[in-house]
């Protein structure tokens, strides 16, 4: 059940990804995560190293990054926003917070801004469901949110250079 | 197992399912999802059925029969699901002629067009007729669709060969198993949900994600989402004719579907076809010979029958003997092989040769055991190679095949140390000592696994494979007390090797070269593609007749050319490597004479006719033979790198025939060198970009495709033939 | 204990799968365990994925050696050799403290070879979910654990008998697991005491809405919902009046007020229609529409739906669309019987639970709350004024200041009025985003949110 990938590989940031790591039958996400957490996003370069390693088609591997949620195509922006579209949350007032927040942003949740500095995303609960409504950024989560709160957050991260 | 589907009772093996069992007592089931030769899946849910005793309504397509069971497949229940289901595809589906109550009457009445170039309705979809989702809305009657319409609407994607019309994907997913049944998966659901397509990775064309176009995924597509381009509009055939591939050894049967004396598309008859058979007969009728030519002054000109046979009787009348040669080839059928050997052997006291063999072998037999293979079957006999790839062979192999992705144990030797790692395990089955493997990459420990696992195993030997290879498999077959099975070339190998017509081949070419040879008589063969350096010698011959369908690179270095009838317009045999006859029936009327017609012609025109004195003089500057394939000594590379020919699934032997099928040839537009990626990283070379080889005074330019399939220090070219040489590479700027 | 022994044990305290489906735990196990196999796996099911549930993520995080002791217990009793805790992603710190505690353990010598020097050999490996509701529904988990495509097959053949990599598989979810310890210890008939019915135990609810207190709470099986939400949640918020419960998170129901002294089982809540499911239980009040949370809900399911099967894939989707049609004022009542005709199929056609349990908030909605159905499409009014399209924000010019707060606030400068002036919101213009409502001062409440026949 166990192969052993020993590759020191060609081409982008994606290199490395396999070294060291027991390719074990199923190691196909884990490994995508790991793309994911280290370029933010699965390249095609980096897609294609992991079906050479899995020994899977390119496709195969490209239908399993799209079925999850989790696993980005395309280079996102440079924040990351989720709101929270849990139960919760929602009937809390996340989904006036989404609808303030994408038009703030001018982007529909699931882009990125031109500047490529904020990606808008949903997300289905990130389970501080008293907190209600809420939001991350960048992985660090705000409750309890209002409109304009949440305009501060992002005003904040805005004048960043 | 015993069981209950509606009324009747019937006994079935375990394992089946409760739809297989109501097929057995002639109950249909509908369902779209499910097809016999594919795994299970139970996605369309159209097949539901109730089981006394448990809850729901299970699918019958995955569910399989126990004893005693009680099954109902009929109920008002059931039938309201269905209904109600089918509803639903067809809600995203462009299906306003499957229900309209003038379906099928509407060929004048043009209903339910729109203005976009887009299908809408069955009476503008290329499957009208053929097409299991009409089918199942007749079997469960439904006669509206209130949902309204959803989904966007999705373009067309065209491919080589077949196009796919999202539109009117039902996402049974019949071509995403087919595919992965092939060990392909170039293609695979992608996204989730509603979102659901069926699409190849970044949506990349197929012919970038390995796809092998074997239109495997076209043969199980219920709907018209899947199509062969080819004669797309043309409707239904009128007859489907059932004959033997003319490509490779696999020998597997084809259905021709035939209209108004065309072909319209070729199904597989209980064979897995690859792309030549499924979709590389178009040459037949492209570009053919229908006249013959005679060389006159510096120009060839058409001629009548008459004249071509009587120059031809009479010029080669000078030749009898030693001066003349015969060269045939597998292509050819038994009538026409008999004929010609006949002919050379009785007319004109000279030799017949072919380069072709194969041993004899049942295909059936060898999977039951151990197996070992050599040679890149999935590129040459893919047929074979899928058969055998189920019973997990020892793979000896520098490159990851198909094959070797499923090997048992895979010897990654380097190339041209096939010989040396086959003896090896000759000597690790007798010894247990791996001494023999020399400085071969091959660990010990490998070579002895393979060895435990060969015990009067046979050894598959692919037509790439030189003679030293071939020697030293037959080596190890007599040792572990196994069978030799040589993979012929062609579909009639096995026939040219019951005619004993693949001895001497060499021995031909030698005198060719050396000039030896006056006068030559080539069928159905063309060197002067499969190898250049033969071009010289063939134009220094006195007379050379060239019977083909085409006019081939030999054939315009003949002075006579006899067009000679295709596979699909005659009657006749090949031999199988396991010894059957197998029929080929004409579907098409014939553009020409048979071969074995015109050479019976000829032996008639020139009985009685005594042979000319042999003695003549021979032209200077002679050549030496080297034969294809030997040059393994080369690989002391002073170059870089190794550089190997390998064989390529898209361009079968000479090329002759699949450079005339568009979309084939079409495949073969870049020259794809296969490069390691540590080996590509040190000289800089990115994928896809385009690459030059300097090798033995050539250069090759083809496009970089880096891969872990190739070992380091080699890159591998699809080309013709199998060759082995050192070279330089540098990047194309 | 033998193994045999720990399955009477957990089958004497009657503890059933708290992941949602219910099913006899130690029933379960024995399948797995008479199931013939050298190998077999055990997953901890830590997907968690109904969103508004958090229970199993507050044991990972706050007590993951009991989960990882029930996996011993349970791998004990089955025969497995080695063990899978299929995580959400989302869960980073109930991620790092299993993983805290798997080397605790293993250093501990409780996994590893031969634990604690017996002859039982069993480790633990932690698989990262990527984002797939359906992936907590058992064979999709399989096959993501696989590294494949999270998409359910048809059962049989059960994960009992070939699971994960064809091997027998037995699933259990956190809490389920995290019960073990104690039923062990203290005996299957102390757990039995509590509970009624076929429902033994306690069961951790996640309560959340419009009560006073929110949180998690773990309460005796059979308590009423008036205890609960009463009791344990102090009653609804802002002393509105009760209006439902939506008990199961999406594949759930929505249960009137009338229903209250319904006893909290799982035999109850499946009779009426709704699920214990996971146990979330959100409470609603009037200002709650109850045809926006059904369609909230399916929009939930829909976008998770794994899309294998007719039923699921396109039968939510046209439910979707219908409710949407409805929310907006634009439907009729054939739409209303259509989407219980698909509903009905959804629920009875779908290969998975997923499918199977989508339709479940939207038949309840329509068994209970009709009425309200009906205000959407013959009066094109939503009770609750939630809905968009169906309300109106406008300004009482009796009552405006013209303190110019609301025309500030306003993203779609859509209000207009000079300071010290009556304010006007241009109707056409309006998004109805409502910010002018929460900004207009408490003691002029000018603002009004009303049906949209009021202007
Ligand atoms: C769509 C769907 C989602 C599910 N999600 C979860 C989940 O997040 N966590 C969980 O424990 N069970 C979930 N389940 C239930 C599991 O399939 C399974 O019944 C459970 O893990 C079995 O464990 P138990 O017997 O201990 O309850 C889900 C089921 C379905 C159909
Ligand atoms: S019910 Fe939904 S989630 Fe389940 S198999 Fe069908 S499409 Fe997939
Ligand atoms: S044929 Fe059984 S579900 Fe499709």
């Amino acid at each position: 059940m166990k192969k052993k990938a020993a590759r020191d590989t060609t081409e982008d940031g994606a290199q490395e990804i396999c070294k060291g790591l027991d390719l074990e039958e199923g190691a196909t996400i884990p490994l995508l995560q790991r793309v994911q957490s280290r370029l933010g996003y699965i390249s095609p370069e980096a897609l294609r190293e992991i079906a050479e390693a899995m020994g899977l088609s390119e496709s195969e591997v490209y239908g399993i990054a799209t079925f999850y949620s989790e696993f980005k195509l395309s280079k996102p922006g440079r924040h990351l926003i989720k709101i929270c579209m849990g139960t919760s949350c929602y009937l809390g007032g996340g989904k006036k917070l989404l609808e303030h927040m994408s038009r703030e942003l001018g982007i529909k949740p699931g882009r990125t801004t031109e500047d490529e500095k904020f990606s808008l995303e949903t997300v289905a609960c990130l389970g501080c469901c008293s907190k209600s409504p809420v939001m991350a950024v960048d992985g660090v989560i705000y409750g309890g949110l209002s409109p304009s709160s949440a305009e501060s957050i992002l005003a904040h991260l805005e004048s960043e250079p | 197992m015993h069981l209950r589907i509606d009324d009747q009772e019937i006994d079935v093996p375990p394992g089946t399912t409760i739809k297989e069992a109501a097929k057995l007592a002639g109950i249909k089931i509908p369902g779209l999802c499910d097809h016999p030769e594919l795994e299970r899946y139970g996605g369309c849910r159209l097949c539901l059925v109730e089981v006394e005793g448990i809850r729901g309504y299970p699918s019958s397509c995955t569910m399989p029969v126990s004893e005693g069971m009680k099954v109902r497949t009929n109920t008002p229940a059931l039938k309201s699901l269905r209904l109600n289901i089918l509803e639903m595809l067809l809600s995203e589906h462009p299906c306003i002629c499957l229900i309209c109550e003038r379906s099928g009457m509407c060929d004048e009445v043009r209903e339910g067009m729109r203005k976009v170039p887009q299908t809408m309705g069955c009476r503008y979809c290329p499957k009208d007729g053929r097409c299991e989702l009409q089918e199942a809305v007749t079997q469960i009657g439904l006669k509206k669709v209130e949902l309204c319409r959803i989904g966007t609407e999705k373009e067309i994607i065209r491919s080589p060969f077949f196009d796919r019309d999202p539109n009117l994907c039902i996402l049974c997913g019949r071509c995403v198993r087919a595919c992965a049944d092939r060990g392909v998966s170039a293609i695979s659901f992608v996204f989730r949900g509603f979102d659901t397509v069926i699409g190849t990775a970044f949506e990349k064309p197929l012919e970038d994600v390995g796809c092998r176009f074997c239109g495997a995924c076209v043969d199980v597509c219920p709907t018209g989402a899947l199509v062969e381009r080819a004669n797309k509009w043309s409707g239904v055939a009128k007859r489907v004719v059932e004959t033997i591939c003319p490509y490779c050894s696999s020998n597997c049967q084809i259905g021709i579907e035939v209209k108004d004396d065309k072909i319209l598309r070729t199904r597989p008859k209980g064979s897995k076809l690859c792309v030549r058979g499924r979709f590389g007969l178009e040459f037949v009728s492209n570009q053919r010979l229908t006249r013959p030519m005679i060389l006159k002054g510096e120009g060839l000109v058409e001629a009548g029958w008459q004249e071509a046979m009587e120059l031809v009787a009479e010029r080669l009348g000078g030749y009898k003997g030693r001066r003349f040669a015969m060269l045939l080839s597998g292509v050819l059928t038994n009538e026409a092989l008999r004929t010609a050997k006949k002919f050379s052997e009785r007319v004109m006291n000279s030799r017949a040769v072919a380069e072709d063999t194969s041993s004899d072998f049942s295909l059936t037999e060898i999977i039951q055991g151990p197996l070992l293979a050599v040679g890149d079957l999935a590129e040459t006999n893919p047929a074979t190679e899928l058969a055998i790839r189920h019973s997990k062979p020892v793979v000896i192999s520098p490159f990851r095949t198909m094959l070797a992705k499923k090997a048992s144990v895979w010897l990654r030797c380097r190339p041209g140390e096939e010989p040396q790692v086959l003896e090896a395990i000759a000597k690790a089955s007798v010894q247990e000592n791996t001494d023999a493997l020399g400085d071969t990459v091959i660990s010990a420990e490998e070579i002895l696994k393979a060895a435990k696992l060969l015990g009067k195993a046979s050894v598959v030997v692919g037509p790439d494979c030189n003679r030293a290879v071939r020697k030293a498999a037959e080596n190890l077959v007599r040792v572990i007390g196994g069978k030799l099975c040589v993979v012929g070339r062609n579909c009639n190998s096995r026939g040219v090797a019951v005619l004993g017509l693949d001895q001497g081949y060499e021995e031909t070419m030698q005198s060719l070269m050396s000039g030896e040879i006056a006068a030559a008589y080539i069928v159905g063969s063309n060197p002067a593609r499969s190898d250049p350096e033969l071009i010289e010698s063939l134009s220094n011959l006195e007379f050379l007749v060239v019977q083909d369908l085409f006019l081939t690179e030999t054939a315009k270095l003949a002075d006579v050319i006899l067009p000679a009838a295709s596979f699909a317009e005659i009657e006749g045999t090949y031999t199988s490597s396991d010894g059957r006859m197998l029929q080929l029936m004409p579907a098409l009327s014939a553009i020409s004479k048979s071969d074995m017609q015109i050479i019976s012609e000829l032996c008639h025109k020139m009985k009685g006719r005594l042979p000319d004195d042999p003695a003549s003089s021979r032209p200077e500057g002679t050549k030496t033979w080297t034969g294809k394939g030997q040059q393994s000594e080369d690989i002391t590379s002073s170059g870089s790198f190794i550089l190997v020919e390998g064989p390529c699934l898209f361009e079968f032997g000479s090329g002759t025939r699949t450079s005339r099928v568009r979309d084939l040839q079409y495949l073969n537009k870049d020259r794809y060198v296969d490069i390691h990626p540590r080996d590509a990283a040190r000289h800089k070379i990115s994928n896809g970009e385009p690459v030059s080889i300097q090798s033995r005074g050539r250069s090759i330019r083809g496009l970089a495709r880096v891969s872990m399939s190739v070992p380091e220090g080699v890159m591998r070219i699809c080309g013709r033939a199998s060759r082995i040489a050192s070279a330089e590479v540098r990047r194309d700027v | 204990m033998s193994p045999e022994e720990v399955i009477e044990e957990v089958k004497t305290s009657g503890l059933r799968g708290r992941g949602g489906a219910g099913f006899p735990t130690g029933l379960k196990w024995e399948f797995c365990r008479r199931s013939p196999g050298l190998e077999k796996y055990l997953i901890c099911n830590a997907d968690e994925g109904d969103p508004g549930a958090f229970m199993d993520r507050s044991i990972l995080e706050g007590d993951p050696h009991a989960v990882i002791e029930g996996m011993l217990i349970a791998a004990r009793a089955i025969g497995c050799t080695r063990g899978f805790i299929y995580c959400r992603a989302e869960y980073p710190l109930a991620l790092k403290r299993l993983q805290l505690a798997i080397d605790q353990a293993e250093e501990l010598g409780l996994l590893g070879d031969h634990v604690l020097g017996s002859d039982m050999s069993f480790d633990i490996t932690i698989k990262e979910g990527a984002g797939a509701f359906v992936c907590g529904e058992e064979t999709a988990l399989m096959a993501s654990i696989e590294g494949k495509r999270g998409m359910p097959r048809a059962r049989p053949p059960f994960p009992a008998n070939s699971g994960l990599w064809g091997k027998p598989t037995n699933i259990n979810n956190v809490e389920t697991l995290a019960n073990l310890s104690s039923i062990i210890n203290n005996g299957g008939s102390w757990y039995s005491a509590w509970g009624i019915g076929r429902s033994r135990g306690t069961k951790t609810l996640s309560l959340a809405g419009a009560v006073r207190r929110t949180g998690l709470i773990e309460v005796p099986l059979g308590i009423t919902l008036r205890e609960i939400i009463y009791g344990i949640g102090g009653g609804i918020s802002g002393d509105k009046a009760c209006k439902g419960i939506l008990t199961g998170g999406p594949s759930g129901g929505c249960l009137p007020a009338a229903f209250l002294d319904l006893p909290v089982d799982y035999e109850s809540l499946t009779e009426k229609g709704s699920i214990m499911g996971s146990g979330s239980m959100i409470v609603i009040d009037e200002d709650t529409c109850v045809v926006d949370t059904a369609r909230f809900f399916l929009s939930f399911t829909q976008s998770e739906s794994c899309g294998k099967c007719t039923p699921c894939r396109i039968g939510t989707r046209q439910m979707l669309a219908s409710l949407e049609k409805i929310t907006r004022g634009l439907g009729d009542m054939t739409d209303l019987v259509r989407l219980e005709r698909i509903a009905n199929v959804v629920r009875s056609g779908s290969l998975c639970g997923l499918g199977a349990g989508a339709p479940n908030p939207v038949l309840t909605t329509i068994k209970y709350f009709y009425e309200e159905y009906e205000a959407h499409i013959l009066q094109k009014r939503c009770p609750a004024l939630v809905c968009r399209e169906l309300i109106s924000y406008f300004i009482d010019e009796l009552k405006c200041q013209g303190c110019g707060l609301c025309l500030e606030s306003c993203p779609v400068d859509a209000i207009s009025g000079e300071k010290g002036a009556v304010h006007v919101i241009d109707q056409s213009a309006c998004i109805k985003c409502g910010a002018c409502l929460e900004v207009c001062p408490e003691k002029f409440s000018a603002v009004v949110k009303g049906p949209v026949q009021c202007i």
